[in-house]
Parts: structure tokens; C-alpha cells; sequence
């Protein structure tokens, strides 16, 4: 038997994927099935004075709020109405739901609902809405969550230092665009349950979500992840499920939805944009002294996860790095913007990109290498993180420091004088599980079959290849060839809830998980049950986290003088996870994050006038195709997390943390008089600054 | 809806003027409106089984390009980029492979976009739009084509048959700035084409898009390079003629500010690829 | 109004009545079950509903299906003969290329129209020729590193 952990397996779903055979939510379809769609708000902030549907054809079905037994989606606070009601407080929010034999007769019938507004002032900037005259989105006001942390005298420490560096910066919406947009599917089965298929992170809560909003009885529904089709955090919780269903449960006909990419750009979930004030004061030996940082998110119209970005964003704001003196304040802020919730980095890119661009700015001026400024502080196992946690896992910062600067990526950079290409660095770090107070844990099943074994987990394989990582994993600990383990994930009906694919856990948390079922068979059990519990740190701070991935990444740019736009040209990276599972996968995450990542900084933003996206195509909304995206390389650290399944740990989202500020410092290493603060980077500063000699002096 | 689809340009006259309906190229601009619900035809009169619209023939004084030649065709023709690199370089940056495998010259010219890239390459090397409708056949220089953003200068019934192209031996040039490096819309496009005797221009044509209601030439900025040494001081005496003959907006693809900076760059740029001695 | 479509779909001849509005996407998924075929955008942003038509790669929502009246469409769904898959397919597996796996079909049908027009294309080539597919998990460069190995550059 073959030892699996370290290979690269190919993935196990990638045949049905690469020959057209996968099905995702939209591939679905039955006889007598319906076609639906949404009638969207049309203002950003209006009470809602009346929804006529007098004008829908008679073989059209129409639903509104008055047709759900309780209109609120369940998310971290119950704020968000599945159907507005009484007032919409974004553009785009639902307000009726339109079925129709036909797609075209849905859509033609959608426009016929006539709704009534009156408009309110509506507030579109995260800190206006803290302001005591700003336009109330919610009855309870503005306020979505703060955050106050910090150790030792701040105040104190900056008198000490030899440099102190501050100043805004700002981070736009970013949109997920996975590929696929939101779909799902639902139908009545034999036995009168409502089931569900659709492009999700979480069956489960897709269930509960049913379960409440349509007031069915658990054993009245069943969820289930169609293939999923890219997720990157905006599928976690109610995107669609609930509106298709509803149309199931009051026709008893199948019924099948998706989102127009129009739609998914306009009213889905985003990564929360942001203004960061940040102060960095630094000894003359390149150590920081202290960090003072406030950062405001903009959740927009609802909750969502925003609580949760807002603590994860604050914790990681100040960077992977030893300061004995840290003051963070977050502020989550509602506006009347499209709701912000998970998106891969969850909050941290979003505060790295000010305190990586500040660390270079001090590197530059104090002529400590950049590379070297950083390992001058990184965190160690034993350390305080900047919110006073204890880092008790394995760190790894040190080694891919060491690691990068070896790497023919940075020699070449060094030895680089023709002075026509930019290089920039950075680190980062990013935690993995929910953190402290929230519940996580796994319990995964395996089964002894006939010729193998079969494996339950009510995970979902969003297309990170968690599939795959769990059938290694199984084969290793069973002793058995790959091809024996069968996997059954992220259904209610035969699987346990995990909770969320999110937050960098799937393998570490089912990973446990499947180890303890395996002990179970190996006893000589037909069925094995495991159960894993995610640690937490002893710090008393809600959302802290204890486990977190390491990367250091460098990128080479050239700047087209004509346009101004960067060119990320080439991207080196290091990563640093505990034990690597599957490197060929890992590389995937790890390319797949930098480009994400290299889209927030040089081209992606949503853009708002009064609340209404400007952005509705893929035209206007760009992300990198193949001729953006830089040429990558990355490495593994050699490490070993003890507490993770054959040592390994999250990683999938590490990868978006630092790279906007590389290639930020890559700019300024370019055009050293562009005040770089803002994504994307704005070109025109670039053109206003762009050296008359580049920077070797030709 | 329905689709017709006539098997030459008389028939396709005929059948627009019975149905009232839309003349249908490579479905590249028409097709996104239709899907995106902003356009709504009865009819739509497909174009691509009228042989007369295809095809590149070279004449004495001129190259005559089909209507419904796509970009992938320009691009790849041997003679097109011997005579009128612009206009080969501008179709090969149209959007990405699929689009240029099906959008056209004809399509694209009649769509009107204020930043069609294949529109200030035609205005540079002087094409003339060769039009039949009901009343005939009828001649039109490129830069009376567009009148107003998506909006031409042709009767419903009237159909563009080829772009005339004169053999000028013009050195000619084209540059495309957008958000990214493919599937982009033009922020700024420009081309340049002219005779360059190897110290001063003889001619020279300057056309810009993406910075006025429709792509349109330039010639105060083109005359004030004729005839002089290209002296610095001449080249900046050119760009504020050119901030000048441009009326940039702000708009979801780039600002008026920055288009502006944008274009006088891109002016330098494409100047200085004309008086290389290898563009000779 | 309804209109007749006589046509080739992976070497099969197909005759169907269909909506003169119809697209040879939905013309594809909806008429004839090839659901291998996605809609990310439906307005030729993407990429993802890519199939070739006569030899030449197409984004199927901006085509009218009754254009292709009497011509050959191969789909994802075509590429496989006798269940071996084809090497570019085979390629993008060994090489971690597919994540997702929704812009695989036509970033795999527009990789075959590359490597037919341009057998051993340089990596510029490879990115040009991907240009019009977009994928959001995979950064690119396993499908790039997938395509060098298919034309023997690696």
C-alpha cells in the first residue's frame, strides 16, 4: 500500500469535470418543472407601500413575504427578511418571487409586478453611517459590531520609536465571480419531503434555512450540494435556496433557479470594503514598537457574517508579526450597499494591505531589506499575538522567510539592475476554524462495504478538492488504495452536519473527525462514528483563533507607461501549513488565491452611485484572464501541526492575505513618488509620478 | 422572433423592407443586447449566408474588406498586415478568441460603440464604407459613419457591403488601453497612419476612440505634425491640440481625466512607433 | 415563432423544431440534455458556454442555433471517443487544472481550437488562446503547465 500523504493525487472528481459529465444546481431539470425568478428592489433604501401582482398572467405563479411562515434567514443575527416587507435596503433585494413554465414567461411576468416606493436618504459609506444624522438602515441604527483589543501603552511606545508611519488606506467591494452563479433546484419526493440541490458552503444550514423560512418540519426536507461551481465564502448561507423552495412547497412541482450574472454581480454577497487608519512605529533596528489601527468595515444592507469579518479582520490587522504594544478598533457598519459577508481572507486582506504597505515604507526608508525587516519580527510559537492570543501552534513565518529568500525568484530580484521591473514582498498569515465561542466541530461516518469503505461528511467539496484530501486521508488511515473509499458529502439526509465549508477547516476538522471513525473500524466495528472538536485559544475574545497558515510572497511587475497599468508579471510563494496533503492541490489554492488577490489590486471593485452598482457584466466587473494573471511558482515549508490529521493545517485562504500589498510595494518600487493607499491602484497616480528615468538611472 | 436568412444582399434588402426587421452580422453586440433584455426584435435578418459580404479583395488603388470578414480573418491575412498593420493590430485585440472568431468589421462599424477598436484604425487609413440599400449604392467616408454613440448614419434597409481601404504605402500604427489585457473595452484606442520621409511627416492621420460621443479623427493634431522635425516642444503643442479635438466623459470605463492623460501618452507612443525606421 | 434546425452534434445528425430566439447554448442544454455546456454570463464575457462550431471556437450564448443550420458542433460532451478521454482532457487532470470545474468544458473546447490552429504554441500563445474563458479558482497556471505538456513542450 502506497503512502498517499504527500502525493499529488489527481482529484477524484476532476474526470466528470473535465468531460462535461459534473451536475451543478442549474444542470437539473424535470418534467413539469418551473422556471423562477426575482422582482429586485430598485432603490437602495425605500419603504415598500405596495406590491401589486394583480398584472401576473393566471399560469404565472407569484409569492411575496406573506407567503413565507417566517420571513427571516437565519445568519449570525436575525436581520435579514428572505422577501423585503416593509422596506428594501439595498438595490436588488428581493421582494417577489415569479415562476413560470418557461424561463422567458417568468421573467416576462416579473416585470409586471408593480411596486410602490417611497424613497428614504440612503447612507453608502461605512463611516458616514456612524455619524448621528446618518439615515437609519436598521430600527436599532448603524451600529453591526465593534471591536476593541490591544496590549501594553501604545501611546508610550510610539515616543520611543525611531520611525512612526501612518495613514488611510482603502479597499473596495470585492465580488467572489465564481463562475457559477447562484442556482439551486428543489422538488417534492415520494415521501412528501421538499428537496433541495443547490450551489452552496452549507447543506445544513440550507436545511434550517427551509426549515424556517417555509415552516416545514425537519423530517419534511432534505438538502443536498449539487457539484458547486466556486464559492470563495458567498455561498455560505441563504443566497437562493429558499425561493425555489417556495415555489416547490406551494405547487408541488420541481422547480429550478439561477441568477443571471447581472444579478449575482448586483445583489450577492461581497467582500466587505474597508478604510484603515494605521500607525506603525518602528526602533531603528526595523522592530515595531507598536501598532495603533482602526479599521472600518461596510457590511452594507445586512449582517451576514460581518460580525465574524469584523473580529477575523481585526485580529489580523496588525500582520503576522511580535508587537508588545497594539491598540485595534474595528467598527462593522451598516449602510445601504449590497451586503458584505465571507469572502477567502475574511476580513484579513482587507487590514494586511495597510500594515504590509506601512511595514515596506519603513523598510525603504530605515534601508533594512524587506525581507529582513520581517523576519526581525516574526511571531514564534510561544508569542502574544497583536489581540493578546496565545500562538501555541505551529508557526512557520521564520522558516518561509528563510525558504523565500533562497528561492530563485528573490536571487533573481536582487541581482535584477535593469531597472525596468518592479519587485514587492510580503507576508501574511491566515487562521483557520471559527474561533473562539463558535461552535466547530465534525462528526464524520465511515462504513465497511463490501469492497471498500464508504465515508459520510456533511462537508461540501466547493471545488478546493476537499473530496479528494478526505478519500487520501481515509485510504491512509485504512491501509487501502484510494480507489476503495467511496464518499457521500454534504447531505442531510445521509450525512452529519459539520457546519460551514469555510474558514480554512474542511480537512483539519473532518480530517480529525474521519481518524476517530477509522479508530472505530479498525477495532473491528462495522460503522465507525468520529467526532473532532476545533481547539481554541485561552484568550477570552470572542472569534480568536488558535491555528493559523503562514505565506510569504513576492511579485515582479512592469508598469506600461502609456496606461499606467501594472503588469504583475511573475508571483513566487511560500507557504507554510503544517503538513502539505496534496502539494498539486495546495499549488491550485495557492495560484488560485494570488490571482484572486492580484485582481483586488490592480482591476476589480464594485463601484455604487447612490447605492446602484455600477458594475452589471463581466465587462465592466474585470477579473484577470489567463493574460493578466502572472507566471507563478510556489514552495512548502517542511512542518507538522500536531493536533491536525497527519499534521496538516487550513490553507485555502492564506494566499489572498498579502499579495495586493506585494505587488503595491512592487509599484512604489517603480514609481517611489506614487502614494500607493488605495485598491485597486489607482493608475493615475501612477502616470502623475511615473519617473522620467526608471529606476536604475536609464 | 423570428430569423431570416437570405442568400444575398438583394434579397436581404427586400426581406428588411417587408419585415421591418434587423440586419444580424456576427451576433458578437446584437446578441448581448438581446440577452442582456435591452433589445428587443421581431426580426432578425442574419447576414452570413450573403457571400457578396465576404471575403478581402485587393485592388490597384485599394483593398476592398468584406463586411463580414471577422477579426480572426483580418488579423490572420498576410496582406492587411503588409498594407494596415493598424487595422490588424486593433482586430487583434478585440475582445478574446470567440469573439473575434465571430464578430465582424461590418457588425462592429455599424454598432457604432464610441470604443469600437476597429473604428479609429479605419478613420486613419482613410476607409470609405461601401453601403447598398433600397435607393442603391452609395460611398461613405469613414469618418461621416458615425454619427452619435450607437447610432450610424444608415437607413434600416441599407446594408454595409465592404470597407474600401486605399493603398496609400501610409506607415500606420494602433494602441488599446482597457481595464485588462483581453476581453477589454477600450478606456482609450488610437491610431496613427501616415508618411514619414525619415526626418518630418508628409501626411499623417491621427484617430482617437473611447474619448468622444464617436470615434473620430483628429486633424488639428495631425496637421500640427506635418512638415516639422517632432521636437519636443512640437509634440506637446500636439497633445493640447489633441486635449482639445477629444471631449472625454467619465463613464463605468474609465474617467475623463484619466482618458485624457491616457491619449496623450498613447499619441507619443504611437508617433514614435510611425518614425521607426523598421515601420518603414 | 418556431423554426427547423437540421445539424451535426458530435458526429450525430440532429433535427429539431426550436424558437427562432433560441441560442445553441439552451439549443444544447435545454433541447438536447448536453449540460456539459455552462452559462457563467450569457453575454460573452466568460467563456464558459465555448463549444466549436465548423472548426471555430464560439461563445454558444451569442449564437443564434438556427445559424447552425447544416453545420457540425462539437460539444465537451464529444471530445471523449470510445471512453478515453482526450489528451487535453487528460492533461488538465494530471496537471490539477480543474478546481470548480464550471469554466473546465469550455476552457478545454477553446484549448482544442488552439492547439488545432497552433499545435505547439509558446506560453503567450496559450495565454492569448485562453483569453476568452475566465476561471476564478485555478490562478491559470496548472492550465497552463497542462497545455505545454499536451503539445510536448514539457
Amino acid at each position: 500500500m502506497a503512502k498517499l500523504i504527500g502525493t499529488g493525487m489527481k482529484r477524484v472528481d476532476a474526470p466528470n469535470k473535465a468531460c462535461g459529465k459534473a451536475k451543478y444546481a442549474g444542470d437539473y431539470t424535470a418534467e413539469n418543472m418551473l422556471h423562477a425568478c426575482l422582482v429586485r428592489s430598485e432603490y437602495a433604501h425605500a419603504k415598500i407601500v405596495n406590491v401589486d401582482c394583480s398584472e401576473v398572467p393566471q399560469d404565472v405563479f407569484c409569492y411575496t413575504a406573506k407567503d413565507l411562515a417566517c420571513n427571516m434567514i437565519p445568519f449570525i443575527f436575525d436581520d435579514q427578511p428572505a422577501l423585503a416587507d416593509e422596506k428594501v435596503r439595498f438595490c436588488g433585494e428581493p421582494i417577489a418571487v415569479v415562476a413560470a413554465d418557461t424561463f422567458e414567461q417568468a421573467f416576462a411576468a416579473a416585470k409586471k409586478v408593480k411596486v410602490t416606493y417611497e424613497e428614504l436618504p440612503a447612507v453608502t459609506d461605512a463611516e458616514d453611517a456612524l455619524k448621528a444624522d446618518a439615515p437609519s438602515v436598521h430600527a436599532q441604527g448603524n451600529v453591526c459590531g465593534e471591536f476593541h483589543r490591544g496590549k501594553g501603552d501604545c501611546a508610550a511606545a510610539f515616543e520611543k520609536c525611531a520611525l512612526v508611519l501612518e495613514d488611510v488606506f482603502e479597499v473596495p467591494p470585492q465580488e467572489h465571480a465564481y463562475i457559477e452563479t447562484e442556482a439551486a433546484y428543489t422538488y417534492m419526493d415520494e415521501q412528501g419531503r421538499l428537496c433541495l440541490y443547490s450551489s452552496t458552503q452549507n447543506a445544513f444550514l440550507d436545511k434550517t434555512t427551509l426549515c424556517r423560512v417555509l415552516g416545514l418540519p425537519e423530517d419534511k426536507v432534505v438538502s443536498r450540494a449539487a457539484v458547486v461551481g466556486g464559492a470563495f465564502g458567498g455561498k455560505d448561507g441563504h443566497t437562493i435556496q429558499a425561493f425555489p423552495a417556495l415555489v416547490t412547497q406551494k405547487t408541488g412541482r420541481p422547480c429550478r433557479m439561477t441568477y443571471s450574472r447581472k444579478e449575482s454581480l448586483q445583489a450577492s454577497f461581497k467582500r466587505h470594503s474597508a478604510r484603515a487608519y494605521a500607525k506603525m512605529g518602528f526602533d531603528k533596528d526595523g522592530k515595531i514598537l507598536a501598532f495603533e489601527g482602526r479599521i472600518y468595515f461596510d457590511t452594507g444592507a445586512y449582517a451576514a457574517y460581518g460580525p465574524s469579518v469584523l473580529c477575523l479582520g481585526s485580529e489580523h490587522f496588525a500582520g503576522p508579526y511580535l508587537i508588545e504594544n497594539t491598540k485595534i478598533d474595528g467598527y462593522l457598519s451598516y449602510t445601504n450597499n449590497t451586503p458584505a459577508s465571507a469572502f477567502r481572507g475574511f476580513g484579513a486582506p482587507q487590514g494586511c494591505f495597510g500594515s504590509e504597505v506601512l511595514i515596506n515604507r519603513a523598510a525603504k526608508q530605515l534601508g533594512i531589506d524587506p525581507l529582513e525587516i520581517r523576519r526581525r519580527n516574526v511571531l514564534k510559537e510561544g508569542d502574544i499575538g497583536a489581540i493578546g492570543q496565545k500562538m501555541d501552534h505551529t508557526i512557520g513565518l521564520l522558516d518561509a522567510i528563510n525558504c523565500f529568500e533562497q528561492s530563485d525568484f528573490y536571487k533573481k530580484a536582487k541581482a535584477d539592475t535593469s531597472g525596468e521591473y518592479g519587485y514587492g514582498f510580503a507576508a501574511g498569515f491566515l487562521s483557520a476554524g471559527f474561533g473562539k465561542g463558535v461552535n466547530d466541530q465534525a462528526t464524520v461516518t465511515v462504513l465497511r462495504k463490501d469492497d471498500g469503505y464508504e465515508v459520510r461528511c456533511g462537508l461540501v467539496d466547493i471545488g478546493q478538492g476537499s473530496e479528494t484530501a478526505l478519500i487520501m486521508i481515509a485510504a491512509e488511515a485504512l491501509e487501502v488504495e484510494p480507489e476503495k473509499i467511496t464518499m457521500v458529502m454534504a447531505d442531510t439526509e445521509l450525512t452529519q452536519d459539520c457546519s460551514s465549508t469555510a474558514a480554512s477547516r474542511s480537512s483539519y476538522i473532518a480530517g480529525n473527525a474521519l481518524l476517530e471513525a477509522v479508530k472505530q473500524i479498525k477495532k473491528g466495528e462495522a460503522v465507525g462514528v468520529g467526532h473532532a472538536v476545533f481547539p481554541e485559544n485561552e484568550l477570552d475574545s470572542f472569534g480568536v483563533h488558535t491555528i493559523y497558515g503562514f505565506i510569504v510572497q513576492g511579485a515582479k511587475i512592469k508598469i506600461d507607461p502609456v496606461s499606467g497599468a501594472v503588469n504583475v508579471l511573475e508571483v513566487h510563494n511560500v507557504t507554510e501549513a503544517g503538513t502539505i496533503l496534496n502539494p498539486v492541490s495546495v499549488k491550485g489554492q495557492m495560484f488560485g488565491g494570488i490571482v484572486q488577490s492580484t485582481g483586488y489590486a490592480i482591476s476589480e471593485q464594485m463601484r455604487y452611485r447612490d447605492g446602484n452598482a455600477l458594475e452589471d457584466s463581466f465587462a465592466s466587473y474585470v477579473i484577470p484572464t489567463a493574460m493578466d494573471a502572472p507566471h507563478m511558482t510556489s514552495e512548502n515549508i517542511e512542518a507538522y501541526e500536531p493536533t491536525g490529521p497527519y499534521g496538516i493545517k487550513g490553507v485555502a485562504e492564506a494566499p489572498t492575505v498579502a499579495i495586493a500589498a506585494a505587488i503595491a510595494n512592487a509599484v512604489t518600487d517603480l514609481v517611489p513618488d506614487a502614494h500607493i493607499h488605495k485598491l485597486p491602484i489607482d493608475r493615475v497616480e501612477i502616470l502623475r509620478n511615473y519617473p522620467k528615468k526608471n529606476k536604475a538611472g536609464k | 422572433m423570428k430569423v431570416l436568412r437570405p442568400k444575398n444582399i438583394t434579397e436581404a434588402i427586400g426581406l428588411q423592407q417587408e419585415t421591418g426587421g434587423y440586419y444580424l452580422a456576427g451576433g458578437t453586440f446584437t446578441m448581448v443586447e438581446v440577452n442582456a433584455d435591452r433589445f428587443h426584435p421581431n426580426c432578425l435578418i442574419d447576414l452570413s449566408l450573403c457571400e457578396e459580404l465576404s471575403g478581402i479583395a485587393e485592388g490597384e488603388q485599394m483593398v476592398s474588406v468584406g463586411a463580414m470578414t471577422t477579426f480572426t480573418e483580418i488579423e490572420k491575412n498576410t496582406l492587411l498586415g503588409k498594407l494596415f498593420p493598424a487595422m490588424t493590430k486593433a482586430a487583434s485585440e478585440v475582445g478574446g478568441p470567440q469573439v473575434r472568431n465571430r464578430g465582424t468589421v461590418g457588425g462592429n462599424i455599424c454598432a457604432a460603440s464610441p470604443a469600437a477598436d476597429i473604428a479609429p484604425a479605419l478613420l486613419a487609413l482613410g476607409a470609405e464604407v461601401v453601403v447598398q440599400g433600397a435607393d442603391g449604392m452609395r460611398k461613405i467616408p469613414i469618418g461621416e459613419f458615425f454619427l452619435a454613440p450607437k447610432k450610424n448614419c444608415l437607413n434600416a434597409n441599407e446594408i454595409v457591403k465592404q470597407i474600401d481601404i486605399p493603398k496609400n504605402g501610409y506607415r500606420s500604427a494602433f494602441c488599446k488601453v482597457g481595464k485588462r489585457n483581453a476581453l477589454a473595452v477600450s478606456s482609450v484606442n488610437m491610431a496613427v497612419a501616415g508618411s514619414f520621409d525619415g526626418s518630418v511627416f508628409t501626411a499623417l492621420n491621427i484617430a482617437a476612440g473611447s474619448c468622444s460621443p464617436t470615434p473620430r479623427l483628429c486633424p488639428k493634431t495631425a496637421d500640427s505634425l506635418v512638415g516639422k522635425e517632432l521636437t519636443e516642444d512640437v509634440m506637446n503643442a500636439a497633445k493640447e491640440l489633441l486635449m482639445q479635438e477629444i471631449s472625454p466623459i467619465d463613464d463605468r470605463w474609465a474617467t475623463a481625466e484619466y482618458r485624457r492623460l491616457v491619449a496623450q501618452n498613447m499619441l507619443e507612443q504611437l508617433i514614435g512607433e510611425l518614425t521607426k525606421e523598421e515601420n518603414a | 415563432m418556431k423554426q427547423m434546425l437540421n445539424c451535426i452534434v458530435n458526429g450525430e445528425s440532429v433535427t429539431r423544431e426550436i424558437d427562432a430566439g433560441m441560442t445553441l447554448l439552451h439549443f444544447l442544454r435545454d433541447e438536447l440534455g448536453l449540460t456539459g455546456t455552462k452559462e457563467g454570463c450569457g453575454e460573452g464575457d466568460c467563456g464558459a458556454c465555448t463549444v466549436i462550431v465548423d472548426g471555430i471556437s464560439v461563445n454558444s450564448c451569442l449564437y443564434l442555433a438556427v445559424l447552425a443550420e447544416g453545420k457540425e458542433i462539437l460539444t465537451i460532451e464529444g471530445l471523449e471517443k470510445d471512453g478515453t478521454m482526450h489528451e487535453i482532457q487528460q492533461a488538465f487532470i494530471n496537471h490539477g487544472a480543474i478546481q470548480c470545474g464550471f469554466c473546465s468544458p469550455g476552457m478545454i473546447m477553446s484549448v482544442k481550437h488552439l492547439l488545432d490552429e497552433t499545435p505547439k504554441p509558446t506560453e503567450e500563445e496559450i495565454r492569448r488562446g485562453m483569453s476568452g474563458n475566465l476561471c476564478r479558482c485555478t490562478g491559470y497556471q496548472q492550465m497552463v503547465d497542462a497545455i505545454m505538456d499536451v503539445s510536448g513542450q514539457k
